[in-house]
């Protein structure tokens, strides 16, 4: 008896060292460094949260050593540490960064993850990898898809007595100068941090004039240029607004929170930003405003070859993986990857109204999400059209977003300012 | 005899200095180095440099917004050596003067801007100066000057105003420390016998205090210019140098140039600019500070 328990113990002791020691070798405690901006109160954010918890409640041998700042200074940061060599294991990376980094090595292609779950790589939508695919090689994974569309206060637009939202361009103008008579901003936006005016103005009212074949063009260096009329005819629409006075006077001097705020004390009567305001306005906005929320497609542009129902969008942001990720980390980055960016998180997205990359299981929404539902009757059928910074460089969109500015306050001519963003174009081509 | 304490051995000097001279110098000039081998180099932080020898110094001369950042600079420290030094003189000499009690109250209060971060004080302007609910517009809407509020931060014309006005706020007490020690120092005798002879309040700033204390003087607008030269965080944060490149200044070109563009050969030549143009105009006010002394 005593020869049996002695046995027992031996072997329990002997199984317990093989598991501790396997556990200790393989993985032990695998740190994952993340960088991402994941910032409070978007759809976004609270998929990442809910998919991150219950990959770590899977892996509790894993530890995510996070860093979240906001995305404009995410986008200085990991061009900071990728050009230090310092990037970490996983960070998110902007469409206008994939293609300098992909040529310089410094991402590692996520073919072979997607190969090795087919389910999952079959759940994303069209399309979601084309800012991030260079030469057949995929080098992010896609977490969501912004749109951006024109939000109005349609008690604003009651009281002006402008019947419906304009059609037109010059409708739209004329309508901007009845609100500003009316005591109203018209269009709020909060333009300090520079990327808004072009990415959620300019990408849409460029497609209206251009069209979608010079902008293949363009960013295929196949001929056409920034002075072309299509894209001055864009700037030119835009100045009609500023000379009708349509946006505010500190334009260039609020961010986009605050540009949200305006627009939500009901001062402004318009304001057009992306996708990711659709969770903010849902969740702060005073009920008297909110109810009277409504969306709308920038109007056509007279002349312009551009679908006039598309709206802006795309997927911008991708979680990439450094290039030198070590050897013993790559099994579990694809099963973080594939386990965090799936339908789960789609579908949590989705639920407060989020565009997203992959397809979602059901889901509804709930009575309170006002904006969020008018958001999905609003897209639903419409075309999109590429943004310009998630495609084009970041050298070409610093000059042409603090050209935007001037052109917000009326101290650059659109001839002026296409021609400097030409003059970068072609020192790009070099 | 002096003490061996009082004059220890050159060797004890050094090793005392060393931890010191060794953190200056990797902090400060290898960093240095680099920036200035990476300046002969076309390079946008990848694996590939190409040496171009002198073609971004070329580039650096021709460059139009490198230079009108660089007036910029040279305005923003117009404004700050007149409002600083200025201001800070003239609330030294009150400090000075028997009418005024509480004077270490005065003094703490006006050094207590010095101490905030640049960040914070930016944070706090931009509020200041906000169109709808800014401290400054309410102010002008209650006195009943509409007519005077401006877009403060938008009119690409009082932008670089409106952003020294911040700067020398905050510091004003810094300058003012340093003038004060200064002038503490003057023997009392000669003010009180210029006082006999007729020399109150301006006269006495402008003839006796100012020659005395002329190379504390020179010293502040020293400091006054290497600091604003280098003045980045503050206009980052109220601006980010717009509208569009009106209050765009060279450390901001810089930082733009290299982290926002990717160009880091190119940023780093500019960054060797700004040390250049730096080194030139403390010489030129130094210079100017002697050409005054041989007059005497």
């Amino acid at each position: 008896m005593r020869k049996v328990f002695l046995i027992l113990i031996c072997m329990i002791s002997i199984i317990g060292m093989v598991f501790a020691g396997g556990a200790g070798e393989s993985s032990g405690q695998t740190t994952l460094t993340v960088l991402d901006a994941f910032v409070p109160s978007e759809g976004v954010t609270y998929a990442w949260r809910d998919s991150l918890g219950k990959f770590e409640e899977a892996h509790p041998d894993v530890v995510i050593d996070e860093e979240t700042i906001s995305n404009a200074d995410l986008t200085i940061k990991v061009q900071t540490l990728g050009a230090a060599d310092e990037l970490p294991d996983l960070f998110a990376l902007k469409g206008q960064m994939a293609e300098n980094f992909a040529k310089n090595g410094k991402l590692m292609p996520l073919n072979e993850y997607l190969e090795m779950y087919p389910e999952w790589a079959a759940d994303f939508k069209e399309g979601v990898f084309s800012n991030f695919t260079f030469d057949g090689n995929i080098y992010a994974i896609p977490y969501q898809v912004t749109n951006t569309c024109v939000f109005y206060n349609q008690a604003i637009f009651d009281e002006a007595g402008i019947e419906s939202f304009p059609t037109t361009w010059d409708e739209f103008v004329e309508v901007c100068k009845t609100l500003k008579d009316k005591g109203y901003t018209p269009i709020v936006l909060g333009n300090k941090d520079k990327w808004n005016a072009e990415s959620v103005i300019m990408s849409t009212l460029g497609n209206r004039v251009s069209g979608n074949e010079w902008y293949e063009s363009i960013r295929n260096r196949t001929g056409a240029k920034f002075t072309d009329p299509e894209f001055v005819g864009a700037l030119e629409a835009l100045s009609q607004l500023v000379e009708v006075g349509a946006f505010n006077s500190d334009v260039n001097s609020i961010d986009d929170a605050q540009q949200l705020q305006v627009f939500m004390n009901g001062q402004a009567a318009m304001t057009i930003d992306g996708t990711w305001a659709v969770t903010t306005i849902d969740q702060s906005c005073p009920e008297e405003v909110l109810k009277n929320v409504r969306l709308a497609a920038l109007p056509a542009v007279e002349g312009g070859k551009g679908d006039p129902n598309a709206i802006s969008g795309g997927s911008g942001w991708g979680m990439a993986v450094n290039a030198d990720l070590p050897e013993e980390k790559k099994a579990i980055v694809g099963e973080f990857l594939h386990e965090v960016f799936d339908r789960g998180f789609a579908t949590v997205m989705a639920s407060y109204g989020n565009p997203t990359a992959m397809v979602t299981d059901e889901f509804t929404l709930d009575e309170s999400q006002l904006v969020a539902r008018a958001f999905d009757d609003f897209q639903s059928g419409r075309a999109y059209v590429p943004v310009y910074d998630h495609q084009l460089s970041s050298g070409l969109m610093q000059v042409m977003q603090s050209g935007l500015q001037e052109l917000l306050i009326g101290t650059i001519t659109p001839e002026q300012l296409a021609a400097d963003i030409q003059a970068q174009y072609e020192k790009e081509a070099l | 005899m002096a003490s061996s304490y009082l004059q220890p051995k050159t060797r004890k000097i050094y090793a005392i200095l060393l931890p010191g001279i060794l953190i200056y110098l990797l902090c400060c000039f290898v960093p240095l180095l680099f920036a200035f081998f990476y300046s002969f180099f076309n390079w946008n932080g990848g694996g590939q440099k190409e040496f171009i020898g002198l073609g971004n110094y070329a580039q650096l001369l021709s460059d139009r917004m490198f230079w009108d950042a660089f007036i910029n600079n040279i305005v923003f420290i117009i404004w700050t050596v007149i409002g600083q030094i200025g201001i800070a003189l003239v609330v030294a000499m009150l400090l000075m003067s028997k009418y005024v009690k509480c004077k270490t109250f005065h003094r703490t209060v006006l050094f207590f801007p010095v101490v905030l971060s640049a960040v914070v004080v930016g944070f706090l302007w931009r509020i200041i100066y906000n169109k709808d609910y800014g401290f400054l517009n309410l102010f002008l809407n209650f006195i009943g000057k509409e007519e005077w509020i401006k877009p403060w931060l938008d009119d690409p014309d009082l932008v670089i105003t409106s952003l020294a006005i911040p700067k020398i706020w905050q510091y004003i007490g810094y300058y003012l420390v340093i003038l004060l020690a200064a002038i503490n120092s003057i023997d009392m005798s000669i003010l009180d016998s210029a006082e006999i002879d007729g020399a109150v309040g301006w006269k006495k700033t402008v003839y006796i205090v100012m020659p005395l204390i002329r190379n504390t003087l020179i010293v502040t607008v020293m400091l006054c210019i290497s600091g604003n030269m280098k003045t980045f965080d503050q206009i980052y944060v109220m601006t980010g140098g717009g509208p569009g490149t009106s209050s765009m200044v060279v450390a901001i070109y810089a930082y733009q140039v290299s982290m926002e563009r990717m160009d880091y050969g190119y940023g780093s030549c500019v960054a060797i600019g700004i040390l250049i143009l730096s080194l030139l105009l403390i010489l030129l006010s130094k210079v100017a500070g002697k050409g005054r002394n041989s007059d005497d």
